[in-house]
């Protein structure tokens, strides 16, 4: 008798904890903003600096793209072919009158292209990554004469949508997963080596968020199994 | 008659001592960067034209309390009469799935709306400014299966581009640019097309455009005395 209701209590202490488990999922939303340098010229073009504000604050980060089939610049020849190649293969026109400008997709919308990556630090030793499902950038045509010149070029504005991935959480975030965005500026400033400042605003007010959650982040098992192998090896 | 001069001499000199401080309170500087947060709430699949709408209730002073709206073109869209042909019509030709981050991703521009969106920052006071945008909206796809279930179109993340039109009024006239927003989409009951509510962040570039208009003067004028 005594066997049976210690067996009835185990067998319910399990199944309390099993959906206490289940249910309890945190949900966590971080806020961030950026400030680094990186160029299209480098091989791959990743663009690396701080975490300048938010709940991430203080870290590091960096985005970086895949370059693939990007030719490389010739440095004998007036034109800059890597440029002209991501251009092209990237961006097209909208001639809306008031409204020129170039739309650029990465990866181009369909195209199975393999996204960029990206990685947040913090300075705690939180770590978290993934895939930007896309990236946006828009380069206004000031003049409105459907040529990309120079100046047009150097000021430009980026945004994107982030995908968390568990794999790649570390510290505080070792069980999380989730989705975010962000949007800023893209902006030449060096010309002579094309690199470029990418600011995601702002330290005050950070932008930047991602939505984070500690359940449900593969199926089943394979959840826990991330957690377990991770800690063998921590 | 030296009576009825001086009274409108005197009349020019009253509006232009009227004129002349409000000018000076309107001058802003040849390029600024504003930056807010915003929610609203909209419904692209049962109304034609989808709106989206809301307010700005916190970040620069220039903006803070504005009104904004996105209009999409459903022109090339199934009439919202039948909400799930349209969102079929939509997920079925504009989402891109990827495989590696699990997830859909559908781009709102000229290529899947009949036209390229528009948006608008109605501010009493201020002002008003708008032009074209582009919006990107990526659903997860939590458990795997490659197939959108109804829990995960309750939340999705967003970001885009927007392109300022030099059409602003108030003391937005004269400024053109360009501007980026992200943020997050929530919908209680997506099964029953429930509205969806947005929250976001948004940076604008203003910059002066006036130079633009007085080049297109000045050809004008030389063209007037050819």
């Amino acid at each position: 008798m005594n066997r049976k209701l210690l067996l009835g209590i185990a067998v319910l202490c399990i199944l309390v904890f099993a959906v206490a488990s289940a249910s309890a999922i945190t949900f966590r939303t971080e806020r961030f903003s950026l400030n680094g340098t990186g160029s299209f010229m480098a091989h791959p073009p990743t663009f690396a600096g701080q975490i300048t504000g938010g709940t991430l604050f203080p870290g590091t980060f960096w985005i970086s793209f895949n370059d693939a089939g990007w030719p490389t610049d010739n440095p004998g020849t007036p034109q800059n072919e890597r440029l002209d190649y991501v251009i092209a293969h990237y961006f097209h026109y909208d001639p809306t009158v008031g409204g020129e400008s170039w739309d650029g997709y990465f990866p181009p919308s369909g195209s199975g292209e393999p996204m960029p990556t990206w990685r947040l630090f913090t300075a705690a030793g939180d770590t978290l990554g993934g895939s930007c499902t896309q990236i946006t950038i828009t380069i206004k045509d000031l003049n409105a004469n459907a040529v990309m010149e120079t100046s047009e070029y150097a000021a430009k504005v980026i945004s994107g949508n982030m995908v968390a991935y568990i794999n790649y959480g570390g510290g505080c975030f070792r069980n999380f997963c989730g989705t975010g965005s962000f949007s800023g500026t893209l902006n030449v400033v060096n010309a002579g080596t094309m690199e470029e400042e990418l600011y995601v605003p702002s330290p005050s007010l950070p932008s930047g968020r991602l939505y984070m959650k500690d359940g449900g982040c593969t199926v089943g098992v394979e959840s826990s199994s991330w957690g377990t192998i991770k800690s063998i090896y921590r | 008659m030296i009576m009825k001069g001086n009274m409108i001499i005197g009349l020019f000199l009253i509006a232009g001592v009227v004129i002349s401080p409000v000018c000076a309170s309107a001058q802003l500087p040849e390029a600024l960067s504003v930056q807010f947060e915003f929610d609203g709430m909209g419904n692209a699949m049962i109304n034609s034209l989808p709106v989206y709408a809301g307010s700005i209730y916190a970040g620069d002073p220039l903006v803070l309390g504005a009104d904004w709206w996105i209009r999409i073109d459903d022109s090339t869209w199934p009439p919202p009469s039948n909400p799930q042909v349209r969102w079929d019509y939509l997920f079925n030709n504009f989402a891109t799935y990827d495989a590696n981050s699990f997830s859909w991703t559908i781009v709102f521009d000229e290529a899947s709306c009949g036209t390229k969106p528009v948006w608008e920052i109605d501010h009493v006071t201020n002002g008003t400014m708008g032009g074209t945008l582009v919006v990107v909206v990526t659903f997860t796809d939590w458990d795997q299966d490659e197939t959108l279930d109804i829990d995960e179109r309750m939340f999705a993340v967003y970001s885009g581009n927007l392109i300022i039109m030099k059409y602003g009024t108030g003391i937005f006239a004269g400024y053109c640019g360009d501007g980026t927003f992200n943020g997050s989409i929530q919908n209680p009951d997506p099964a029953n097309w429930a509205d969806d509510y947005v929250e976001g962040s948004c940076f604008l570039n203003l910059q002066n455009c006036q130079i633009g208009t007085r080049e297109t003067s000045w050809t004008a004028i030389k063209s007037m005395y050819r």
